[in-house]
């Protein structure tokens, strides 16, 4: 469908993409996910033409277009300011495509009545933009770009002026209108709950490579790096030295001395310089030490955070090292956890086939 | 109460200014045009309606309308070279832009009269532009380019071109960019965008530009007087010859209070009809 090749991008003082290669299927809702200045806004606008590759091929349904004009692309973009024509109203905005290519009034007004009713927008069509809210000028320039029947669609953080409520409507809105209109989607957020929630698939990236490309659930639990396993979720790094035990099993030794026990169904690799992460909804906290099949180590509780349907420990192992812990508060059992109090001297306790060992 | 006489500490500075600068003067002129001339350039106070009549006389109207045909040639052709340069400064990288925008503004550190004065030498009998031209072989005698319409036109065209140039420049500036993106996005090549987007939303700085030099130039007296012969006189130069030689004060504010009369009623009119499109609601 859509195939990146070896592409890069330099600045004078920046080299906003080195060696990127993707490929992007036909109907997926596909999500370039990083920090910024991590090459996925550079990405996307290649993709839209707006920036030429330095070097390297864009290819769309086999048809080679990295140097064609953006408005000879069969690919439409949602900006994340929207970049609704300010002197147009609402009907002009959306017909905006179709006037260009002087189509003829009848059939736009029906495909615009068509667009403006998959939107919800009814009854906006005469409005000027300054008279729209947030959430409507999303939709506007949503159906502005959908109008014209993209091959695929590129969203550049259309969510991120959102508030947070309307964002988390918008961004199963925009999952479920991707799932019933087929178009390919292009995604560029930095936040990765948006990442999770939307995608088929997460392409990470970082200082202009791709760090990691998979299903939303293998990147939080299978992360290949460290910068995806911090970069994603919570997460708690382990660094210490690892003896063999076998293939499935290593025991991992901390900087001051205390040992503790990872297993694996895959085979543990044996690295440089190994860490273990694992996320703070990973580990239980307890009065006595752990079962046969988990870690205990101990330690003090040093701060608790409130979020209401959850809670997050701030712990302290006896190196030192802080530890993140994170709790449900109200378990669909009907069931309390445990209480604890700052200052509790308590078990941390994980179990043997948790976490991820990486190379730091 | 307190908020009160705190806003008025705040306005009444540029009250006072507004009020001693210009409604001061402006009445003064109001009441000496209808106050009656004196021998020797004096007036007395009064109330007579002859001054106005006056102005409509075949020979000063003749002279106002002249005035009003330089006025809007000047503006066409202001706007014709300035949108072209104001869209080209736009676009280039800012520090490049930055060194054109002080290229448009340098002539402002000359002296306005030896700035119209330098164009009498390029101009002239024996100036640049003949010298030139018949050094190359293009003409035999000299033409005859200084004190003309032509000459005048091109020292109004000179002097308010910048005044065209920084309005457009700001709005084309002000553009968001990513208009001119999501237009190409949409499959608009360069010159439908232009024609759809950059051109419509840079209207307010082509009416603040128009503003800016047709105003002016309808008051303007320095040019025609440098550049000019005795078929270019201005309006603005029967009213300085009403003031500093005729002296005859009454006259000459009666056709400064017309000028602006009519001025007010044009932008009126100019601001009523354009006023409702778009962005430019909120410039006026």
């Amino acid at each position: 469908m859509l195939e990146l090749k070896n592409l890069s991008k330099h600045y004078p003082n920046l080299t906003a993409v080195e060696d990127l290669s993707l490929s992007i299927r036909a109907g997926e809702f596909f999500c370039l996910l990083g920090p910024s200045g991590c090459g996925k806004t550079t990405t996307l606008r290649m993709i839209a033409g707006f920036e030429t590759a330095d070097v390297g091929t864009i290819l769309l349904n086999g048809e080679d277009v990295t140097n064609i004009p953006p408005f000879k692309r069969n690919v439409n973009t949602v900006f994340q300011n929207y970049a609704i024509f300010p002197h147009m109203n609402v009907f002009d905005n959306i017909a905006f495509g179709l006037n260009i290519r002087k189509i003829n009034t009848e059939e736009i007004q029906d495909r615009v009545s068509d667009a403006i009713k998959m939107m919800s927008l009814e009854g906006l069509e005469k409005r000027s933009i300054g008279q729209l809210s947030g959430g409507e000028q999303q939709r506007v320039s949503l159906a502005r770009a959908l109008i014209n029947k993209p091959k695929i669609l590129l969203l550049d953080e259309p969510l991120s002026a959102l508030d947070a409520k309307l964002r988390n409507k918008m961004q199963i809105e925009l999952a479920n209108l991707q799932r019933e209109i087929g178009i390919t989607f292009i995604f560029v957020t930095h936040n990765q709950e948006e990442a999770l929630t939307m995608a088929d698939r997460i392409a990470i990236m970082n200082k202009g490579t791709l760090a990691q490309l998979g299903i939303p659930e293998d990147v939080y639990t299978e992360p290949v790096n460290r910068f995806v396993a911090d970069f994603i979720g919570g997460m708690n790094f382990f660094e210490g030295t690892t003896k063999h035990v076998n293939e499935h099993q290593i025991i991992f030794n901390l900087n001051d001395n205390t040992q503790f026990i990872k297993k694996s169904k895959k085979t543990l690799p044996q690295l440089k310089r190994p860490i273990l992460a694992i996320r703070p909804e990973q580990f239980k906290m307890k009065r006595v030490p752990g079962n046969s099949d988990e870690n205990s180590l101990g330690a003090v509780i040093e701060n608790e955070v409130f979020y209401g349907d959850s809670s997050l420990f701030i712990v302290r192992l006896e190196s030192g090292q802080k530890i993140s812990v994170m709790f449900q508060n109200y378990l669909p059992s009907g069931m309390n956890p445990l209480v604890f109090y700052e200052g509790e001297k308590i078990f941390l306790c994980w179990n043997y086939n948790s976490g991820t060992l990486l190379e730091a | 109460m307190k908020a009160f006489s705190e806003k008025m500490t705040l306005i009444w500075p540029p009250f006072f200014w507004l009020l001693v600068l210009f409604i001061l003067p402006i009445l003064l002129i109001l009441i000496i045009s209808f106050s009656i001339s004196q021998n020797h350039g004096g007036y007395e106070l009064g109330f007579t309606l002859e001054h106005y009549a006056h102005f409509f006389d075949a020979l000063y109207f003749k002279i106002f309308l002249r005035s009003i045909g330089y006025a809007i040639s000047t503006t066409v052709l202001t706007l014709l070279i300035a949108f072209p340069m104001a869209y080209y400064i736009s676009f280039r990288e800012s520090h490049v832009k930055y060194k054109l925008m002080l290229l448009v503004l340098i002539p402002f550190w000359t002296n306005f009269l030896i700035r119209t004065f330098s164009w009498v030498n390029i101009l002239g009998y024996k100036g640049l532009i003949n010298n030139v031209l018949m050094y190359v072989g293009i003409i035999d005698s000299p033409l005859i380019l200084l004190h003309t319409s032509l000459s005048v036109n091109i020292g109004l065209v000179y002097s308010e071109l910048p005044y065209m140039i920084l309005p457009i420049l700001a709005s084309i500036d002000r553009l968001d960019k990513s208009l001119l993106e999501a237009s190409t996005d949409l499959g608009a090549n360069k010159w439908q965008t232009f024609k759809n987007i950059t051109f419509p939303l840079s209207f307010p700085g082509v009416i603040t530009g128009i503003i800016f030099v047709f105003i002016p130039t309808l008051g303007q007296f320095v040019v025609p007087d440098i550049l000019g012969g005795k078929n270019s006189y201005m309006i603005g130069n029967v009213i300085t010859n009403q003031f500093l030689v005729t002296r005859n004060w009454p006259f000459g504010s009666a056709i400064s209070i017309s000028i602006m009369v009519l001025v007010l009623i044009l932008m009126i009119y100019y601001l009523r009809n354009y006023g409702d499109r778009g962005q430019i609601k909120d410039f006026i």
